[in-house]
Formats: structure tokens, sequence, C-alpha cells
């Protein structure tokens, strides 16, 4: 078993195997060796991380992702989600972006592509002010420049 | 002062505040450079408009105790919106970086807002000035110097339409981001509060806009480049063009992933001439760096060939290496003429080309004029050549010529034959329709060649196994994939079998990939050669497809009679503990007019004992697979439990390729005519899909199954073969 302290203060014990679904907390335990300290983890809160081992816990036995997925750079450009992750990432968008950022830093890479494949799902389709008022993002274009920008861009638009 | 106007005084206030810049020089010697602020950290703006102030606006002291502005601008002048997008060597931006004061208290009315001394705030910043459009000034306090009292001040003068963001683009990150040459980097205008263009524009009073907005927070997710990319990443052409228009740093990221792989016929319009005359447009000029794959897919017309030949020589005389970054070439279904553009754009950094001519000029000697021959014969060796000696650092060579480089041009043979030679680091080569004995020497002896495919007619006189048995395979011991296809009917496919695949395990210790493609009949092909293949420990994926002749087609009989005929194959399938995937094609009778049902689920049993396979792809005409969970199922008990120390994988991917109807609106017309006919019934294909997966889930207790179903039109094809079994009951009383 495996003790990971949150930046609150929380204390969670879990399997080895679910913890070790985090590349970070794997190469910590293989550095630090067999040890009853907590592993502390000042960048995630509780209730985030309560999350993300209720996901690594669902996909303990997941084989990991072949080698050259991670050298072969070319977008995938595809945004299936299985059932199950897509009930458990189905949050409200601040811990949606929370749960993301958790998986960036805790290494997760397979939790950081469903969170992001959320996320372009929900960019998939609207237009750009639509995006910006879904997540608050600032327009610093002024209308020409964005006038510009659409025109540069219609010959994708066109694909 | 008197006389004039606001917006006169403001605009001149900042035009004085940018001269004032410009005189202390850009970075004034007192001024300690700050750090830039990282995505993650915190970016606090504070935005203070200009338009509505009469007195200076904002004093920004130096720490020196030097002024940058504190008296009344002496020029009036309107504020002007630049007509076009502004280009890198634009100069209208003056930025000051360094230590700053800011001074502020205001009172408001509804007509004006006037901002007075009143406490001084010490901070580290950037603020942007701008003489055209001096609507505004930003002032960008980094991160790293964030100061509680600062925020603390700012949100008790938020109300003082001081708007302020916690998290957001900071401009200060886009002079960061945005590169000398990239057309976004000199931000003429600064950033605005959303609306705010709207607001200005209708003459309202900006206190009471910024008073009104409500600025919400923005997750700062959206300030760590690596993920938003990989958001975007997830994203098509269409959205991707959409995303751009965003925000500036969306705009940034989302350009290389948008220029990335275009196709030729997007440049080639975009190398038009620009409105202003440019050729190239200065649009590609500024994105033409982030190219690093094309398509090219033109018809074959003499014209496409000859406009696109020119363009590349137009840009050739522009730039040496037009694309810098290009890695990869795609050229499919062009001619030989193609080759000649293509030329121009070779450099040493291309890694990938795929060649493929299969238009008419590519006809076979028999059909074509001794004018094309030679023409096509020339290109191609002059094409070859510039390969052998520019692009020595491929790693991928794809060729497809349709055969007549062997038929007629044994120079082009030789020619392909040296430039594969001179080929060092070729990791993966695909040869279609050629198969030339001097080749494959050539191919063996390439000693990082990992993925070979093999396709075509054979024309060699000696059995093409044994062909490839003697020259290649038992050379190229790191080879890791193997696809060989050859549609030859082979007298002995049993003998050929057996002699290929003890080549293919004896050879290969590393093969993980093998892929067979032949015009076999599956009745003849025996255990006793798919045994050796046992000797293929890293063997990860294996797709046999059998093109079934007219005679026989792929059914769960003939799969019976192979499994029936190869006892081994249990063992077989056993043995290849690390296979992952498992292609079914049921490929014979794709033209027969009335689907029926063929190779069904009940020919997945025997895969049920590959714990590790995870995807499973089942290639069928047969539209109802429900029909097929008409068998006798697995008991709840598995037949092979895996002890626990033994690794299991957690999921199997089961991918259904039902028959592909293509054009949607026959769909649309059949199902009408069916439901006019009262043969057409709805079937719940998410039921059909839940019995699959119970199905499935029976033959592997211990995995989750993901079925995914293609092109699943089941309810059509079903009502269509209804139809035409009463049609043909019909006929048969008449």
């Amino acid at each position: 078993m495996v003790t990971l302290t949150t930046s609150d203060n929380e204390t969670f014990t879990v399997d080895k195997k679910v913890a070790e679904k985090s590349v970070l907390i794997k190469n910590m335990l293989e550095d630090v060796g067999e040890s009853d300290q907590a592993i502390p983890l000042p960048n995630v809160t509780a209730s985030v991380l309560k999350k993300v081992l209720e996901w690594c816990e669902h996909h303990k036995d997941d084989p990991a992702p072949p080698e050259n997925e991670d050298k072969d750079d070319t977008r995938k450009r595809t945004t299936d989600i299985s059932e199950w992750d897509q009930k458990f990432i189905a949050v409200d968008q601040e811990m949606l972006f929370e749960i993301i950022l958790a998986a960036n830093y805790l290494d997760i890479k397979a939790l950081l592509d469903v969170g992001c494949k959320t996320v372009a799902n929900m960019i998939k389709g609207k237009s750009p002010e639509e995006i910006r008022k879904l997540f608050n993002i600032v327009n610093d274009f002024t209308p020409e420049e964005e006038a510009q920008i659409k025109k540069e861009n219609e010959w994708a638009e066109d694909r | 002062m008197e006389g004039r106007t606001d917006t006169e005084t403001k605009a001149d206030g900042l035009r004085h505040a940018s001269s004032l810049i410009q005189r202390e020089g850009s970075r004034p010697k007192a001024l300690t450079p700050f750090a830039s602020p990282t995505s993650h950290g915190l970016a606090l703006r504070l935005r203070i408009a200009m338009m509505e102030i009469p007195q200076p606006a904002l004093a920004l002291h130096y720490s020196d105790g030097g002024s940058l502005l504190s008296t009344p601008p002496p020029h009036i002048g309107p504020a002007t919106t630049p007509e076009r997008f502004p280009e890198p060597e634009d100069k209208g931006v003056q930025m000051a970086q360094g230590y700053a004061s800011a001074s502020t208290e205001t009172t408001s009315s509804p007509s004006n807002a006037t901002i007075t001394p009143h406490q001084d705030l010490s901070f580290k910043g950037s603020v942007t000035a701008n003489g055209d459009d001096a609507d505004m000034v930003d002032v960008v306090v980094d991160s790293a110097f964030e100061d509680e009292g600062l925020l603390e001040f700012l949100k008790r003068k938020e109300e003082l339409a001081l708007g302020y963001r916690r998290g957001g683009f900071a401009p200060l990150s886009c002079h960061d981001r945005f590169g000398p040459e990239n057309h976004l980097a000199p931000r003429q205008h600064p950033a605005r509060v959303k609306d705010f263009g709207a607001a200005h524009s209708q003459g309202s009073r900006v206190i009471d806009f910024l008073s009104s907005t409500t600025v919400l927070d923005m997750h700062h997710v959206w300030e760590i480049d690596e993920l938003v990319r990989h958001i975007l990443n997830q994203l098509d052409k269409q959205d991707l063009a959409r995303a751009t228009r965003v925000c500036r740093a969306f705009a940034q990221l989302t350009r290389p992933l948008l220029w990335e792989d275009p196709l030729w016929r997007q440049l080639q319009h975009l190398l038009q001439p620009d409105v202003d005359g440019n050729y190239p447009s200065k649009c590609f000029l500024r994105n033409k760096r982030y190219v690093k794959d094309i398509a090219v897919c033109l018809s074959s017309n003499s014209e496409d060939a000859l406009a696109m030949t020119t363009d590349m020589i137009l840009l050739r005389g522009w730039d040496p290496i037009p694309f810098s970054m290009l890695r990869s070439v795609n050229l499919t279904g062009s001619s030989c003429v193609h080759l000649v553009a293509v030329e121009y754009i070779v450099h040493a950094g291309l890694e990938q080309l795929s060649v493929e001519m299969t238009d008419e000029t590519s006809r076979p000697s028999a059909f074509a004029n001794t004018a094309l021959m030679q023409q096509r014969a020339h290109y191609t060796l002059s094409f070859l050549k510039t390969l052998s000696t520019v692009a020595q650092n491929l790693k991928l060579l794809s060729w497809n010529c349709s055969g007549w480089i062997e038929d007629e041009c044994p120079e082009v043979v030789h020619g392909l034959v040296e430039t594969i030679r001179s080929l060092s680091h070729l990791e993966t080569a695909v040869l279609t329709d050629i198969c030339d004995l001097v080749l494959l020497h050539a191919l063996s002896e390439q000693p990082k060649l990992k993925n070979l495919t093999v396709k075509g007619w054979s024309r060699s006189e000696a059995t093409p196994f044994l062909a490839l048995g003697d020259l290649v395979l038992s050379r190229l011991w790191k080879l890791e994939s193997l696809t060989y296809r050859l549609v030859d009917d082979v007298p002995e496919p049993e003998d050929d079998l057996l002699f290929l695949f003890i080549t293919v395990g004896r050879s290969f210790s590393r093969l993980e990939n093998l892929s067979l493609n032949l015009l076999w009949s599956p009745s003849r092909v025996g255990g006793s050669a798919l045994k050796q293949l046992t000797a293929l420990p890293h063997l990860h994926y294996l797709e046999c497809r059998v093109h079934a002749t007219n005679d026989d087609e792929m059914n769960d009989a003939l799969l019976a009679a192979l499994v029936l005929n190869c006892p081994e194959l249990e063992v077989v399938v056993l043995h290849w503990v690390h296979l992952q995937a498992v292609t079914m094609s049921e490929a014979a009778a794709w033209s027969t007019s009335i689907p029926c049902a063929r190779l069904s689920l009940s020919s997945l049993q025997p895969f049920a004992k590959l714990i590790h396979l995870r995807q499973l792809s089942f290639h069928s005409v047969s539209p109802q697979f429900t029909a097929a969970l008409d068998v006798t199922r697995p008991s709840d008990k598995p037949s092979y439990i895996p002890s626990g120390s033994e690794p299991r994988d957690g999921f199997l991917q089961l991918d259904i390729y039902l028959p592909r109807i293509l054009d949607r609106g026959q769909i649309l017309d059949l199902k009408s005519a069916l439901m006019a006919q009262d043969t057409w019934h709805e079937v719940d294909e998410m039921q059909e899909g839940r019995e699959v997966c119970d199905f499935l889930t029976a033959l592997w207790p211990r995995k989750r199954v993901i079925l995914r179903i293609h092109e699943g039109f089941s309810a059509i094809w079903m009502a269509a073969e209804q139809l035409l079994r009463r049609e043909a009951a019909d006929g048969m009383t008449k």
C-alpha cells in the first residue's frame, strides 16, 4: 500500500498498483524504495486526488500504452472516449480542468488524454465566440485581426 | 488643454508617453529586466482605460525617480484604427519594462472620469503604449513578482474601473510567445476586455462599461501551452481554424497544427498573389515554416502538373529550400510529370516519401506510346537521382508505379536499386507492383530496415516465396514488420506456405507484425505451415487475409474446416502470448448482391484464449451479427484462468466493420422505399450492441469489452434482404 498526502493535508492509502498508474509516483517509489512515509502531492487537492484515484482504480489492469505511441507526434484527432470514462469525466468545468492539471502533474497520460479529449469535444463545432464564452477566454484580437485570420484560414475550413 | 477633446487628449498623452519611452530607451538602464512569466504562473493584468481621462491617466515612475508620464500631452490627435493587420516590420509599439509605480485614484461621473494621485504602488511589469490607437495602456505585472498587497489593492479598486484578471493570457507572455517573424508579435492593440471594442465604437463611457462588465475567471489550464496544445491536437482542421480566432495564444498554438499537413491544392491557392500583389502571399510566407507534410493529390492533366511545376520553380527561385521543415511528401494518383515538381522541394531533411503513380500516364507499356514511355522514364530517373544525392536521410520510401518500370525500363529499375542502396537510413520500404530480385537484394543490404512491405504481381520465374526467402529474409534480422502480398495463384500453396513460414520463423526473431495477404483458398491452408510461425515469440500483430477464390467464401463453415484441418491452431494461438490484434476479413464475394450471414461471432471463440488480445477487427459483409449469436455460448466459467502472477490485459476492443455504404442519400431513399413496402423494421442497434458485448464478455470474462461498430446500417440491409427474398418468392410463384 502507498500513502499519499494532498495539498490540503488529507491522506489517502491506496494499492501500489493503483498508485503506480502515475508515472510520477511510480518513479518516486522506485527512487525511495520500500517506505512507510507518505508521498506528498503538493499540487493536488483531496477532492481532485479522490477522482484521480477512482480513475486509476478502474484502469489499474489496463496495459501500458505502446512505447512508440509517445514518439509518434502525429495528431490522432479522435475524441473517442469509453463509456465509463465519459461518465467519470462528467464533472463541472472547474473539476475537469483540475483533473487535467493533476493528470499532467502526476503524469497519467491516459487520464490526461481523457480530460483533453473531453475539452476538445466541448470545443468541437463551436464558433470562436462560443468557445470564448464557454471558457471565459478574453478576445484579444481587434475585429480587423480576427477577420484577417478568418480569411487566412478559410482554406482549412474547406478541407 | 482648453478646447481639446478628451479623445485628442488621451491620444496625445499616449504619444507623449511613447516618445518619452523611446527617449529613455526601451529598457532604461535603471530598470532591472524581469523574468518572463511562466505559463504556469499567475498573470495579473491591470488595464487602465485612457479614453475617458482628460488628465494624464497614469503616472509611471521609474524606481530611480524618473517620470515616464506626468504632464499633460502637448499635442492632440485623433485615435486611428489601422486598416491592416500589423506586419512584423510594423514599428507602432513601444514598450518599457521594469519597475514602475502607479498612482491612481478615480472619480467618475456618467460622462467623465478622473484619475488623480492617491497611493503609490510599486510593482514590476511592462507597459505597452501605442501612439496610433491609444485607447488604453496595459500594465502587466509579472507573476514572479506578484505582490499580495498589490492584489488586494487592485481588488479594492475594481469598482473604480480598474479591471483585473487573475489568469488569462497575459499580454506579456504573448510577446514572449510570438517570435519576431510572427505577424501577431507587435501587439499594436493591447488585449481588450471582452466587447470593449464595441463599447468604444459606440462612444459609451468606458467607466460605465468596465464597471458593468463581469470579469470572469479563466481557468489557468489555458495558460499552460503544453496542455492547450494537447487539447487542440484533438481537433480536426475545421475546428482548428475556428479555434485560431479565439485569442492570440490559441492562434499561436493552432497555427503549426493547422499548417503542418496541407494538401498541395490548398497551398497552391495560398501561393496566389495577395491583395497587395505580393507573390507568394505574405500569409504563405508567414506559415510555410510550419509545413511538415505535403500531400499532392492532383488530377493528371498536364495543366495541373505544369502549374505545380511552375509554382515550385518560382518558389525555389525565391528560396532554395521552400519548406525547410518538410518531413514527408505523399504523392498519390498523380503522373510522372508531378515528379518534376516534387523534385524541387526534396531536401536533406526529408524523411518520408510516398509515390503512387496510378494515373493514365502510368499505364502498362502495352498501352503506352513511345513518347510517353520515354518521358516517364526520363522524369523518374531524374527524380531518383535527386533522391539518392539529396534525400539521403530518407527513412520511409513507398514506391508504386503500376508496374511499368519493371515492364519496360531496366534502367529505371537500376536507378531505383541505386537509390535504395544510397538510403542508408531506410527503415521502412513499401514496394508495390515491383518484385525485382535485384531490388530485393538491395533491400536486404539495408542495415536499418525494420518494416518491409512487398505487394503485387510477381514476375519472377522463381516462386515469390523462394525469391523472398533466398534473398531477403535471411539477412534482415532486424525486421520487425513484414507485409507480404502477392496475388499470384500459387499452384502448391501448402508447400509454398510451409517454406515461407519456415523462413519467416527462422529468420526473424524480432518480428512483431506479420501481415500476409494472399490469394489462397483457405481450405488449402494447412496447420503444419502455420505452426512454423510459433517460432516468432514477439509477434504482436498477425493479419492473414485470405482472399478466397470465387468458389470459396470465407464463412463459418469454412473457418470450421480450417480449424479442423489445422488441429494445431489452438496450440498456435496459445503460443503467441503477446498477440494483441487479429484481423479477420470476410473479403470474398464482395459484389454479391444479397448479403447473407457467413462469418459470425462464433469465429471468435478460438481467440478467447488469447489473454493479451487488445484489438480484434472483424470485417464482415454480413449485416446481422445478432444472427451469429445463435451459437452455444461459452460457459460462464472461463476456459482459461490466468494465474494471479500472470499479467492480464484489462480490455478488449472489438471493431466490427459492416458493409460500407457511401451514399447516405441512397440509404434514405432505400429506407423510404422499404417502409412503403412494409419491409422496414426498426432495429435496436443498441440492443444488438449489448448482445454482442454480452457474448464477448462471456468469451473474455476478465476483460472490459469496448465495442465499436463501423458503418452500422444493419437495419437497411436486413430490410433489403427481406424485400429481395419476397420478390424472389413472388417471382417463383408467378
